[in-house]
């Protein structure tokens, strides 16, 4: 059907539809959406766009994690497209073939409750999680799902394997809680039933405005800090996309300064990848942040066998 | 008869294998394509697997051992005797299952604080509070089956715990072990809520294929230990059912087994211990509510509420529609196949019969992947597959093999003289299929309705995978919104969810209460204390 494009979205509902809702109203296309669950949650989109690619359904997959977007691409599920859009975004956040194209990157931050770590102790490094004194205090969520699988891969590429398994083996001498999900970690810290935890900085801010005592905090920013890896949005053309045309359409939008400030402005409070958007005091530019370099394709390619040795290594 | 018997077995079957059979056998296809021969590498990884399976079937077994425990002295409160506000208990006891597990994990969560709940102990209470309904709507099922004049007979010459140790439980234990598999195989099978409490069990395993892997074949084969233990539950539960009828014929061989059902049981006596009891009911529904309460203290107050009501009563309108076409549908295509396989004696009956548990067990996750391999195609079928009915597919899919079992066994109950007398007056299978046992199973008929109207608004993993765009059923949009909405807007729709759940359950317990069961009166005879319902016998024709 003409005017007509069906996204699947596994970006929080509460963030992606105010944004697809806007683009309805701009382009009088009618824009229907399927929304994913977290990781940890149901199976999610990634399998029924499997399931589905005898006879498409869905035009654009529009992934919050950069581990399910690029994952997709592998599986043969994606066509290229270059949008005009993305000229702008620096070559490290998009597929150069055009398969997934990232905007709009979440931050890997510390989630610390207030109450329960004062000011002065605050953990400063994802290495502090391995020291004793945060024995059975700190969390991560599941390292096989979403952006902590694409985290856990990161280091192995950065660290190398045997520095990398050393890592999670002390996560586990350490009794770190792992709780299902980013959301999970979260909560549970928000309560007070956990000190502080890894999460993302959509997760954190929405406590925050929330009003729940925790602080947030970007890790191994100090001189000589590694930094934190930045988990762009990706967005793909389906593969044998039933409304191809208004697929690419809606790309180039949500490729757009105008989505990426948008997103920056919600409670998701994105960090945009293209120079010069403006942004909230509370959204840190990209340029004003240490982030993990890394190569996402390579990163990518590796979570899978990644997520094994860490499927035997911690039990899961 | 014997033609009409092939023309109804052949049509009911049919049916059962396209709605039922072919969704969820079809990911197993996949194993045996050219191409994909069967191999059996990573099947099973000791130093992983074991110890999960082990976790599994020590939280499975603890939880079916607790509920049953539990269930059957609450139903023999609730339907033996005339305990008061009896349907108000009897709601109250079953509102925990209209919930998804994954909130009362989190009321529990909050409630026993993580230093208690972390691990065996929150899993193993979330599942048990959640899985009590279930196992005392099926233990009721069978004590409210059993009839008064075996009881009343029994009770000539021997003492009340005698009877119901010699009469009442074995009459109602076809029930209660249905029942006890069912509590079994969800517990098995549950990954939200042990993750929840990060304890690690197999069908972690099996999702982490999906969701981590992308391999659908790896994830149809590690579903496989998971079935296989569930054929052993099956088989060990018809041993002991098998057992258990052999001795109750050898404890009684003159009485009078295989009376018509309907006759209200008889009423047990509470004596001094009524107000008692009724306090101790009322403080274990309250126990078994607090973890809901926890949660839907969030909502803030009822304006929250109304607004929350009003951005997605179409959503809950439609849920509510697809929910009862699906509950309805299952409800019939399980009573036509427990009929073809119990009183028109297919061939392979009582193998259909087992297998329907071991389909139940199949994730739901691949009946979905099924459903879509066998609706999402360029033809008629893919009108099929882009509207709303593709949901009610997928309940009529997913629980009409939880009905089967359940309904079946409630045919035990009914004596097979009563269709011979019908068809002796010339009534052809479906007369005394609709004259004579659906009147008769029409409580067990209506409760497995509902349960399925229950369980089809909280279904997430199939609805995720096959509703159509922007027409996803309320309780998929709460774990959309879960991770981000305001903590409000979420227990609002948590709220929302559970009463609409909540509403045909209300409904009936108002319209259609159970009827009191009557007390024992040693002066009559047990032929002559026949209620009104259900047709009237004499012990003299017992089946035995």
């Amino acid at each position: 059907v003409p005017g007509t494009v069906v996204v699947y979205t596994s970006a929080d509902q509460p963030f992606a539809e105010p944004v697809l809702q806007a683009y309805r109203r701009k382009s009088g296309v009618d824009v229907r959406m399927v929304f994913d669950t977290e990781e940890t949650k149901t199976t999610g989109l990634v399998n029924r766009l499997q399931a589905e690619q005898s006879n498409p359904q869905a035009d654009v997959f529009w992934c919050s994690d950069p581990a399910r977007g690029i994952a997709i691409t592998r599986l043969g599920l994606a066509q290229p497209y270059i949008s005009a859009n993305a000229a702008a975004i620096p070559a490290t956040f998009k597929d150069p073939q055009g398969l997934w194209t990232g905007f709009a990157a979440r931050a890997r931050v510390l989630i610390v409750n207030t109450q329960r770590v004062p000011e002065s102790d605050t953990p400063q490094s994802i290495l502090d999680m391995t020291d004793p004194k945060w024995c059975g205090k700190a969390c991560i969520a599941n390292p096989l799902f979403g952006t902590t699988s694409f985290h856990a891969a990161a280091l192995f590429v950065k660290w190398g394997d045997e520095r990398a398994q050393r890592f999670f083996r002390d996560l586990k001498g350490n009794d770190v809680q792992i709780v299902d999900s980013n959301g999970a970690a979260k909560e549970q810290v928000s309560a007070g039933l956990i000190s502080w935890g890894l999460t993302d900085t959509d997760d954190t801010n929405v406590a925050i405005q929330e009003g729940k005592p925790v602080r947030m905090v970007y890790p191994d920013q100090g001189s000589g800090g590694m930094g934190t890896p930045l988990m762009p949005n990706t967005v793909s053309l389906v593969k044998g996309a039933p409304h191809p045309e208004e697929g690419k359409k809606l790309i180039d939008y949500l490729l757009s300064r105008e989505v990426e400030a948008m997103l920056a402005r919600s409670a998701s409070m994105n960090l945009p990848l293209h120079p010069g958007v403006a942004t909230p005091p509370n959204v840190k530019a990209i340029d004003k942040l240490k982030f993990l370099e890394v190569d996402y394709g390579r990163v990518a390619a590796q979570v899978q066998e990644v997520d094994r040795k860490l499927q035997s290594l911690l039990g899961l | 008869m014997p033609a009409g018997r092939w023309f109804w077995s052949g049509w009911v079957l049919a049916i059962y294998v396209a709605a039922v059979l072919l969704p969820v056998i079809l990911p197993f296809t996949s194993l045996v394509t050219p191409g994909h021969s069967v191999t059996t590498d990573r099947l099973w990884e000791p130093a992983l697997h074991t110890p999960l399976m082990a976790r599994s079937l020590k939280l499975a077994t603890t939880v079916t051992v607790a509920t049953l425990t539990l269930a059957l002295p609450l139903a023999l409160l609730l339907y033996r005797t005339r305990l008061p506000l009896r349907s108000l208990w009897l709601g109250a006891l079953l509102v925990p299952l209209l919930a998804p597990p994954y909130i009362l994990g989190m009321g529990v969560l909050h409630l026993l604080t993580p230093r208690f709940a972390i691990g065996f102990v929150g899993s193993a209470v979330t599942l048990t509070i959640w899985l009590l309904p279930l196992a005392l709507l099926f233990t009721g099922a069978g004590l409210r089956l059993v009839t008064r004049t075996n009881e009343e007979a029994a009770l000539l010459d021997t003492t009340p715990a005698s009877v119901f140790r010699r009469v009442t439980l074995p009459a109602a234990l076809p029930h209660v072990l249905a029942g006890g598999l069912l509590v079994f195989v969800l517990a098995l099978g549950e990954f939200g809520v042990p993750v929840l409490f990060q304890y690690q069990v197999y069908p972690g395993a099996i999702f982490a294929q999906f969701a981590a892997f992308y391999d659908f074949r790896r994830a149809v084969l590690a579903s496989l230990p998971l079935l296989m233990v569930v054929v052993v539950a099956v088989t060990v539960a018809q041993g002991i059912w098998s057992h258990a009828e052999r001795e109750s014929e050898a404890d009684q061989p003159g009485e009078c087994v295989g009376a018509p059902p309907g006759h209200l049981p008889v009423a047990l006596a509470l004596g001094a211990a009524r107000p008692y009891l009724t306090v101790a009911i009322g403080v274990v529904a309250t126990v078994l509510l607090l973890p809901l309460l926890r949660v839907g203290s969030g909502v803030g107050g009822v304006t929250v509420l109304f607004r929350a009501l009003h951005r997605v009563w179409l959503q809950a309108l439609q849920t509510f529609g697809a929910a009862l076409l699906g509950a309805g549908a299952a409800v019939v295509l399980a009573l036509l196949v427990a009929w073809v396989a119990t009183r028109l004696r297919v061939i392979g009956g009582r193998v259909l019969l087992a297998a329907q548990l071991p389909i139940f067990a199949v994730p739901a996750v691949l009946v979905g992947l099924g459903l879509i391999r066998l609706w999402n195609a360029p033809d008629w079928r893919g009108v099929v597959y882009t509207s709303p009915l593709i949901l009610v597919l997928g309940y009529l899919a997913r629980f009409t093999p939880l009905l089967i079992p359940l309904l079946a066994a409630s045919y035990q109950q009914i004596p097979r003289e009563l269709d011979e007398a019908a068809q002796l007056d010339g009534a052809g299978p479906m007369v005394v299929l609709g004259r004579i046992h659906v009147p008769l199973l029409r409580p067990i008929l209506v409760s497995a309705g509902l349960l399925v109207f229950v369980l089809s608004v909280g279904e997430v993993p199939v609805s995720i995978l096959v509703a159509p765009p922007g027409q996803a059923p309320l309780a998929v949009r709460f774990f959309t919104l879960i991770t981000n909405a305001p903590s409000e807007e979420v227990a609002a729709l948590a709220v929302i969810t559970t009463l609409l759940a909540l509403l045909p359950v209300v409904a009936w317990l108002i319209l259609e209460p159970d009827p009191e069961p009557s007390a024992y009166n040693p002066g009559r005879s047990p032929s002559g204390s026949a209620s009104a319902r259900g047709p009237r016998r004499s012990c003299d024709g017992g089946s035995g």
